[in-house]
């Protein structure tokens, strides 16, 4: 919708600014109503660019809080601008006209770096976003590789396909900050420019990266596929809801959500990210509290989770014990939370 | 009596057969649900690969447009 109405009113600001400057050399210069109708369509055109940011930053993953100040900001000139529309309808001389644009140009310096500043706050989110989902989805991959280690695969080249995966990953993040530092910096009219195409500079590294780290995924995939074809006795299992997980297996967990997870493991390792408290078990187990990610692989895997949100994947044998208001998916089939699920070979 | 054992032999390895044939028959399906599941598991990163290289370049459009605000020009 934002869209549409800015590719249509850059259509009509063109057009209207081509015969504006095509009458410029007439004997009186433009009529006044042909420099009406440019100012008019101008006004329309930087509307258009603010609400095309503005609904830009309304889809965004930005939090609340900055896409208030983002409305704040960007609201004031739309103000501004759509007052001084009106002053152009209703403004009778040449002189009149002129005096409006003056006062549109003025303001409309400042609105393009707030623009600027808005366009790169909302374009980093997205790229962060993007490399979160891109490093959640390398650590699934990571816990569908040590399934197949487990069942005896070779599982070497695999690996180093994934720490290319992952390097890609860490130069677009640090790509994607310095592009942030730069954004974050615009603070003048003066210096907008510049930063603003330094910005999109680095995100443009970030974005070399990010089809590098694409590509080498595709690559993971589908040698994941062929080794999980060849090898027997790997299934997958994906769960997702609230109530309590259990999974007894060997291969490799992936967990997300939050609320409490114990883990063990008899051969193998975990590695976790974000849960906050831990406590030790008698026999051997840690229990986590807060919210997270969690990988864990190896043999004799025991993990539980009770909590909200959680998401669960787990690849190469064992049973899941499903309790709650969830889905699962395992093997052509799937079901709701409510008892043992089995997944891979026995 | 011989004739009576030869029939016998004949059923156990007709029944053999037949239950070699069924269970190739259960076999098949046990395949087809392994090579489904490993799809699946495929497709799933697949789709999610798909919608986040078309956002990455959403993104690029959407700075470009931004940039386009430089050409709007009140030279009168």
């Amino acid at each position: 919708m934002a869209q549409e109405k800015y590719q249509r009113a850059m259509q009509m600001y063109r057009s209207a600014r081509q015969e504006y400057m095509g009458s410029r050399g007439m004997f009186r210069g433009p009529p006044v109503d042909m420099l009406r109708q440019m100012l008019l369509r101008t006004i329309d055109a930087m509307l258009a660019h603010i609400e095309l940011v503005r609904a830009r930053a309304e889809s965004s993953t930005l939090t609340v809080e900055e896409k208030a100040e983002v409305y704040r900001r960007l609201d004031s000139h739309a103000e501004f601008l759509k007052q001084k529309r009106q002053e152009v309808q209703e403004a009778e001389t040449r002189g009149e006209l002129m005096q409006i644009a003056r006062e549109v140009r003025g303001r409309w310096s400042v609105a393009r770096m707030e623009l600027k500043l808005a366009a790169g706050t909302i374009a980093v989110s997205r790229v962060e976003y993007i490399l979160d989902r891109g490093e959640e989805i390398g650590d699934r991959v990571e816990m569908r590789i040590k399934a197949l280690e487990q069942a005896g695969y070779s599982t070497g080249e695999l690996e180093e396909l994934l720490a290319q995966y992952r390097m890609h990953l860490s130069a677009a993040r640090n790509e994607t900050e310095l592009a942030g530092q730069k954004f974050s910096a615009i603070t003048s009219p003066a210096s907008a420019g510049r930063l603003f195409r330094e910005g999109r500079e680095n995100l443009r590294e970030a974005q070399v990266h990010l089809r590098s780290m694409f590509r080498t995924l595709r690559e993971i995939i589908e040698r994941l596929r062929q080794g999980e074809a060849e090898v027997s006795g790997v299934g997958h299992l994906y769960a997702r809801g609230n109530g309590t997980v259990v999974i007894q297996g060997t291969g490799g967990v992936y967990l997300r959500g939050s609320g409490n997870l114990t883990v063990r493991v008899e051969r193998g390792g975990t590695k976790l990210t974000g849960w906050s408290r831990v406590a030790g078990n008698p026999d051997g187990s840690l229990t986590y509290t807060g919210s997270g990610r969690a990988k864990v692989y190896g043999r004799g895997i025991y993990l539980r989770a009770e909590g909200e949100g959680l998401v669960v994947r787990a690849s190469g044998r064992g049973t899941a014990l499903l309790r709650g208001d969830g889905t699962w998916r395992a093997s052509g089939t799937g079901g709701s939370w409510s008892g043992e699920v089995r997944y891979g070979g026995r | 009596m011989a004739g009576r054992l030869a029939a016998l032999v004949c059923l156990l390895l007709l029944a053999g057969l037949l239950a070699g044939c069924t269970s190739g028959e259960k076999r098949q399906p046990k395949q087809e649900v392994k090579r489904q599941a490993v799809q699946e598991q495929g497709d799933a990163v697949d789709a999610e690969l798909e919608s986040l290289m078309q956002e990455s370049s959403d993104i690029e459009a959407f700075l470009n447009q931004v940039e386009e605000s430089d050409a709007l020009e009140l030279e009168l």
